[in-house]
């Protein structure tokens, strides 16, 4: 392809295109109408209703991979009761750490951990569902539980592990 | 650092008159400043549509992707680096551009609709337009990984290793698409010249 002819490609393809006139409005109102913060309530299944189909494809490959392998599920930090969790990590250098996740609406006030020694913990009792969470270290590092590190979330990039519960 | 504020360059991004830079606007929105969200969408979104627009072909699912996109990107702003706040929800606007996509298949039913109109006798447009849309029909014959880096690269102005930040795509696979699109492009294109 010539350089010349491309640069017509590219010209048109630059122009402006045209959209909604109250499309910034309507982003807008739509933010309005939801409290902030925080990320992607979506995976957490409830009768098979409304869920994205991305996520779920993810989380039902990491189920799968839960269901199928006790050894993984064993050696997990993350330790089960019927339907309590514990959640836990290692930051010796934190001051603060707490856990977001699909069950908390990923709100960074509604479940720290607890110091205990040189590891951080905290307890959380779930139903029968599919999670994704992480950890907040000082409230600005958000990081995987390092014993069960999953996919980059789709949508933002970030770290963040799988957790099934039966 | 790329932002996406047209026309600048990449490299060397000029806020937009009076406005504060992404830095400071991403830190009052946390706080749950919408005037300073407001401002971040504001100066981001002509670019987000355009690309949205020649990625989904039309122009309902482009504004779906783009409202989606900035929706997502202030649930989440407690994740974004505010000094990378372009690159980043760049990247949540190119996933849901990926999954509208795979929902629609629009360069199929727009190649159709095409194809339905000519059979109807539609006046085929001249000049300009008669351009805009033989590039349009064929951007919707590229694979959607070739549309993208080629977008990305030509339109958008991005280095390969930014596209890479936000596509999640090897540098070297990123420049082989844009060349395979590029050749695909002339041989749909050629014969429109």
């Amino acid at each position: 392809m010539s350089q010349r002819w491309l640069d017509r490609v590219i010209e048109a393809l630059k122009a402006p295109v045209d959209h909604s006139e109250d499309l910034d409005r309507r982003i807008l109102d739509a933010v309005r109408s939801e409290p902030r913060p925080n990320p992607p309530p979506r995976s957490r299944r409830a009768g098979g209703i409304g869920v994205r189909l991305g996520g779920l494809a993810t989380a039902a490959a990491i189920a799968a991979l839960w269901w199928l392998t006790p050894l993984f599920r064993r050696s997990a930090s993350t330790s089960f009761g019927t339907s309590s969790v514990v959640f836990e990590i290692a930051e010796p250098g934190a001051r603060q750490v707490a856990l977001v996740g699909d069950f908390n609406d990923w709100d960074r006030a509604r479940t720290p951990l607890v110091r205990e020694g040189d590891r951080w913990r905290a307890t959380v009792r779930l139903p029968t569902g599919v999670y994704r969470y992480a950890f907040l270290i000082d409230g600005v590092r958000w990081v995987a539980d390092p014993r069960k590190p999953g996919p980059a979330d789709l949508d933002f990039g970030q770290p963040i592990s799988m957790l099934a519960m039966r | 650092m790329w932002r996406p504020a047209p026309p600048s360059p990449p490299s060397s991004p000029p806020a937009p008159d009076g406005a504060a830079p992404d830095r400071e606007l991403v830190v009052r929105a946390r706080s749950g400043d919408l005037d300073a969200f407001a401002a971040l969408v504001g100066a981001y979104q002509e670019r987000f549509i355009r690309y949205a627009r020649h990625m989904l072909g039309n122009r309902e699912d482009a504004e779906e992707a783009v409202q989606d996109a900035f929706i997502r990107a202030h649930r989440a702003l407690d994740q974004c680096d505010p000094a990378r706040f372009g690159a980043w929800s760049y990247r949540i606007l190119v996933n849901r551009c990926r999954t509208q996509a795979r929902r629609w298949r629009w360069w199929r039913q727009g190649a159709t609709e095409i194809e339905h109109a000519r059979q109807l006798g539609v006046p085929h447009p001249s000049g300009d337009a008669a351009w805009r849309e033989e590039i349009s029909h064929a951007l919707a014959r590229l694979s959607a990984g070739q549309r993208e880096a080629f977008l990305l690269k030509h339109v958008d102005d991005m280095s390969y290793e930014e596209m890479s930040t936000v596509t999640g795509v090897s540098v070297p696979a990123l420049k082989m698409r844009v060349n395979r699109a590029c050749e695909r492009l002339r041989g749909t294109l050629g014969s429109a010249e």
